[in-house]
């Protein structure tokens, strides 16, 4: 039987936890760019790495977050000095999403912003380190939809019905997108094509 | 259980999406999906705070993204930049900029500001031209992108901005040669990113293969890109719109809307598309005037010839010109073999440029404004319009066609006709171009100076003659509307007047409150007053625009009339009136105001020869147009002028003989080359210089002063200067004080009544030269043998003064009494103008300031030593001073004033009735015979 406990499966796509610290624009008024990362990486005031974490799995990608996490805070930094402290905080989502879909891109084929992170999971479930890595860049290139419906079924695990139901499609079209994934990823995996 | 099995499935996500994989495949999809399961449980697993992220490495993470964020600065102000590079009628894509000018500038700045050390960075001045621009941030883009720690790929972005500057400076091949380098430099790459940087290289190609006509080419460039998008829908980047309108430039498939195509792949609408857009739009293919004025003649040389098919990508190129009466003329032709067989009869179909038929050509006429007209636009009438007027509808549509006007100032002259077997038509900036070469063509030459204007150039506020001129000829015709009794609260009138040597019409006068709604005059109603001037009479016509009405002078008029007012060389003047209500234009309206005018012309002739000349020699030709001798001179001035041959002119010291001779150029509208009119003395005259006068190319008229001075070795010269003919050579008017049999003969003498007389011949006189002399002979008529001519000759010679006063010492003139003009009309003025002109000086003197009266006219005589004649002989007058003073003091509703006639004369009136008896005189029209027949 699968277990679905929270600590067992993977977050789902969508879920939302992350709040900065209170008064957390005064740790963005620093000025210069380098002073501001100064400022938020020791403690991470602003929750970047929660933050990295949910929209990571929000947009249902496979990418080293650390990576995720240190362009976002040279990003913020950058934006910070050059424009001051933004008004809210979907300003630092905003970034963050940002960020996330540019350590995505910036890879190339092989590397697509999880090279490291990947080569270490191999092993653990028994696939050849560049298998998965083209695996995942495979996933990577899908569209959001067809990425999400299989986050739910392969990652999360969840019931066919109910993940067809929290995404407002039916059974067979979840299913469908699914299978293309994974048809693209079994592809990448035996080195035939991109995908 | 067929149930178990199945509800398994479902719940196990490997078996649902992988039924019929072997046991070994689902293995690896599990052992896949364990891997990304960790993988989210990694990234969902938030560690402590500081974990992970070291200081060091997020300032590596931070001039990493300076890098970037620089990069995308500098990429933005290059598409800013580039976007004010592009000619209007390109089909260069460029991305969109992130954000706008100002801001990327200034993220740039605060980033190199900051990076100093790094990155190298020099802004150009403002008021740098874009190009200059351009190629600088270019210099700092190549800089940067080869520094070590920045992806391989932007090198190559560099090279595709050094192309595109290439493209702007109009180094098509090089830049070419240069997008060719990189798409080979990419072959082998097939990752996503590299596809996508391929498709924009490719998109650049297609788009300067686009700019230089290359359809062909241009195709083949969107086949290197691989499939193509068959539907707007299906667009993914520029490459994939831009090969669905290269397509539909090659003829296939409908119109495909790009516009959001384009746009929802990150980049603008080309501006050669939406100029094509614009083309086929289907209100119409009229291109508006804006889109033909955006560009100058870009990068071509100026040339003066037509262009060429090949150059256009045409498959004909007709050039028509407008003749004088208004039908299309065929000048050169350059069509595709297949179609020179109908060519003559195109040009018959199309003849009227004025037509209503519905021809292309004849819209773009109408309108003055180019046609522009591609088949297969949406609404569907497109294509009928090109099967009516195409050159050869059974040979196959052309996929376009552009009727080009050509206008000389603000008429049209000429048109150009352009067949295209593609949709990819020539710009708006190289018809523009086109345009203006082919007003230079030699078969408009011919309109060259007979143009018709809607403005005047504003003289110097120093020429005062010229203004004046244009005053008295302004206020003329407002009296001569004014006598049309025109209502003006709906209409507007403009009137157009031949202007200067080359008879060019220019508006003279204009009024009228239009009901408030008529705009200012365009060019657009040209049309209607070039067909007057051809034809004469008037024309009548009714403008409902967008419903093929005609075009209006005014835009706004639904209702106009243009009427041909006759002169001594064709239509003199032109009136053009039109009205904001529809109907305003009828037939039995139209006909008084033609015939008023007609009656008018006269005074029109007299006051545009006057006009004439003052404003090239200073003189000025005054007559009293509306008295029948005066008439009757003017007609013989018109078969003067129109007869170009020698003449002599003699006739009393200050008798006008050099005035006649200019009036006789003047009449003349200046044909082909020969315009001008020199003046030369006999006295003294070196035959070197004679010769001289009559070998220039410009000259027409060569006017010949006091001929009887000329010595034996100019004699000689003349005569043979005179043998040549006179189609070769400028006409010879020349002017002596000859005596004459018959001093009170008229204009025309000579060549009318053949009793001419004989010039006063010199000892040594050359018996060849006086032979060819005599034959057309003309006197002018002294001063006291017209009159009725004197009031208005001494209030012109006033008005000449009061314009060359000074400030502080003023003359006035106006005031002039009856007392005053009657003394004027009574002298015997033998020295005719010259002294008229003398007395009328010493009097505005003498009365320094007010109105001249008749003491200072007496005193004015006494200055110049001249005796005042206080009556004309009464017992046996002159019939012609009887009847010139009836006619000077005749009333304002043209009947005869004997009191103030008898006044003229010195008379009581009953001397003046007892005459009038004797000769039979009981009216006005016995007044004006008697005019007549006393002149010649």
């Amino acid at each position: 039987m699968t277990d679905r406990s929270p600590r067992s499966a993977p977050r789902r796509p969508g879920q939302a936890g992350w709040r900065p610290v209170p008064a957390w624009r005064r740790y963005l008024r620093a000025g210069q760019a380098e002073e501001v990362l100064r400022q938020i990486i020791p403690g991470d005031p602003l929750r970047l790495r929660l933050l990295a974490a949910e929209r990571v799995t929000a947009a249902a990608r496979i990418v080293d977050v650390d990576r995720v996490v240190l362009r976002a805070m040279a990003r913020i930094a950058h934006s910070a000095a050059l424009h001051g402290p933004p008004a809210d905080e979907d300003w630092l989502v905003g970034e963050m999403n940002r960020s996330i879909e540019e350590v995505v891109g910036s890879g190339t084929e092989r590397v697509v912003g999880a090279g490291s992170f990947l080569e270490a999971l191999a092993p653990g479930a028994g696939l050849e380190p560049e298998a998965l890595i083209r695996s995942c860049a495979a996933f990577n290139r899908r569209s959001r939809d067809e990425r999400v419906a299989f986050w739910s079924l392969m990652i999360a695990t969840e019931p066919l019905e109910e993940a067809a139901d929290r995404h407002e499609t039916s059974s067979v079209e979840l299913a469908r997108r699914s299978r293309r994934v994974l048809a693209a990823m079994l592809r990448a995996a035996a080195g035939s094509g991109a995908a | 259980m067929s149930g178990e099995p199945a509800r398994r499935s479902l719940d196990d996500p490997v078996e649902l999406l992988m039924p019929e994989a072997t046991k070994g495949g689902q293995a690896v999809v599990r052992k896949l999906a364990t891997a990304l399961r960790l993988a989210a449980l990694e990234t969902a697993d938030a560690r402590s705070p500081s974990a992970g992220v070291e200081l060091g490495l997020a300032f590596a993470a931070l001039r990493e993204h300076d890098l970037i964020e620089a990069l995308l600065a500098l990429e933005d102000l290059l598409i800013h930049h580039a976007a004010a590079c592009r000619r209007p009628s390109s089909f260069a894509v460029l991305p969109k900029p992130r954000v706008t000018y100002t801001e990327s500038l200034r993220s740039l700045l605060k980033l190199v500001g900051r990076r100093a050390a790094d990155l190298e960075f020099e802004l150009s001045p403002p008021g740098t031209p874009p190009e200059v621009a351009l190629r600088g941030l270019l210099q700092v883009l190549k800089l940067w992108v080869q520094r070590p720690d920045v992806d391989p790929l932007l090198a190559d972005r560099a090279d595709l901005w050094e192309a595109r500057c290439l493209r702007y400076d109009g180094a098509f091949g090089r830049a070419q040669e240069l997008l060719g380098e990189v798409l080979a430099a990419r072959a082998g790459a097939s990752d996503r990113v590299s596809r996508d940087f391929r498709a924009v290289v490719l998109a650049e190609l297609v788009s300067i293969h686009l700019d230089q006509g290359q359809l062909d080419e241009a195709s083949a460039a969107v086949a290197r890109g691989g499939p193509s998008p068959k539907f707007p829908a299906d667009v993914r980047d520029g490459l994939g719109a831009l090969a669905l309108a290269v397509r539909w430039l090659q003829g296939e498939g409908t119109l495909p809307s790009l516009r959001d195509a384009f746009l929802r792949s990150s980049h603008d609408v080309p501006h050669g598309w939406s100029e094509v857009m614009s083309r086929t739009a289907p209100q119409g293919g009229v291109a508006p005037d804006a889109a033909v004025q955006v560009e100058a003649s870009g990068h071509a040389p100026p040339r003066a010839s037509l262009p060429t098919r090949a150059e256009l990508g045409a498959q004909a190129l007709v050039f028509l010109v407008l003749d004088d009466e208004g039908r299309l003329r065929r000048g050169t032709a350059e069509v595709s073999p297949a179609l020179e067989g109908s060519l003559d009869d195109w040009v018959r179909r199309g003849r009227r440029g004025d037509g209503e038929h519905g021809l292309l050509q004849q819209e773009a006429l109408r309108g003055a404004c180019p046609v522009i007209v591609t088949a297969g636009a949406p609404g569907g009438v497109a294509d009928g319009r090109l099967r009516r007027s195409c050159l050869d509808p059974d040979r196959g549509l052309p996929l376009g066609v552009i009727a080009l006007p050509i206008e000389q100032g603000d008429e049209v002259v000429g048109l150009l006709w352009m067949e295209f077997a593609t949709r990819l038509l020539p710009g708006a900036g190289v018809l523009r171009s086109i345009a203006e070469r082919a007003v230079g063509h030699p078969l408009l030459r011919h309109r060259v100076g007979a143009s018709v204007h809607l403005s005047v150039e504003r003289s110097s506020p120093l020429d005062v003659e010229e203004r004046a001129a244009r005053d008295d000829l302004r206020r003329l015709w407002v009296d001569l509307v004014e006598d049309l009794s025109l209502k003006t609260a709906e209409r507007r009138w403009v009137a157009f007047q031949r202007f200067g040597l080359g008879g060019d019409l220019v508006p003279v006068a204009s009024g009228g409150a239009g009901g408030r709604r008529l705009k200012e005059p365009t060019s657009r109603g040209v049309w209607a007053i070039r067909r007057v001037l051809g034809a004469g009479g008037f024309v009548r016509y009714e403008g409902d625009p967008g419903q093929g009405g005609a075009a209006m002078l005014h835009p706004g008029a639904a209702a106009g009339v243009a009427i041909a007012v006759p002169g001594l060389s064709g239509v003199e003047a032109v009136l053009v009136i039109e009205s904001a209500r529809r109907g305003d234009s009828r037939e039995r309206d139209a006909t008084r105001w033609a015939e008023m005018l007609e009656r008018k012309a006269g005074t029109l002739q007299c006051a545009a020869l006057d006009l004439r000349d003052r404003m090239s020699h200073g003189g000025g030709l005054v007559l009293d147009s509306l008295a029948s001798d005066e008439q009757a001179f003017l007609v013989r001035l018109q078969a003067l002028s129109s007869n170009r041959s020698d003449l002599i002119i003699r006739g009393e010291a200050g008798s006008g003989r050099r005035t006649l001779a200019r009036a006789v150029h003047h009449a003349r509208r200046a044909r082909g080359q020969r315009a001008d009119l020199v003046q030369v003395s006999s006295f003294g005259l070196p035959v070197e210089e004679l010769r001289e006068v009559f070998s220039r190319a410009a000259v027409e008229t060569v006017v010949l002063a006091d001929v009887e001075r000329l010595d034996v070795k100019g004699q000689v010269c003349l005569t043979q200067i005179l043998e040549e003919s006179i189609h070769r050579r400028p006409r010879m008017v020349a002017t002596g004080a000859f005596a004459t049999t018959n001093p009170g003969d008229g204009v025309g003498r000579g060549e009318a009544a053949g009793a001419c007389a004989k010039p006063l011949l010199t000892p040594q006189r050359h018996p060849d030269l006086y032979r060819n002399l005599d034959r057309i002979e003309v006197a002018t008529r002294s001063l006291r043998h017209v009159r009725h001519r004197v009031p208005a000759m001494a209030r012109a010679l006033a008005q000449r003064w009061e314009r060359s006063a000074r400030p502080g010492d003023p003359m006035l003139w106006s005031g002039a009494s009856d007392e005053v003009e009657s003394i004027l009309w009574r002298q015997p003025w033998r020295g005719n103008a010259v002294e008229l002109e003398a007395v009328v000086r010493q009097a505005l003197l003498r009365a320094a300031g007010a109105a001249v009266r008749e003491g200072h006219l007496r005193q004015a005589f006494d200055d110049v030593g001249l005796d005042v004649v206080t009556r004309l002989p009464s017992r046996h007058p002159e019939v012609r001073d009887l009847a010139s003073a009836l006619w000077t003091t005749r009333t304002s509703t043209g009947r005869i004033n004997k009191t103030r006639a008898a006044a003229y004369c010195g008379w009581d009136p009953n001397t003046l009735a007892a005459r009038l008896r004797e000769l039979g005189i009981t009216g006005i029209q016995d007044v004006e015979r008697l005019l007549l027949e006393t002149a010649s």
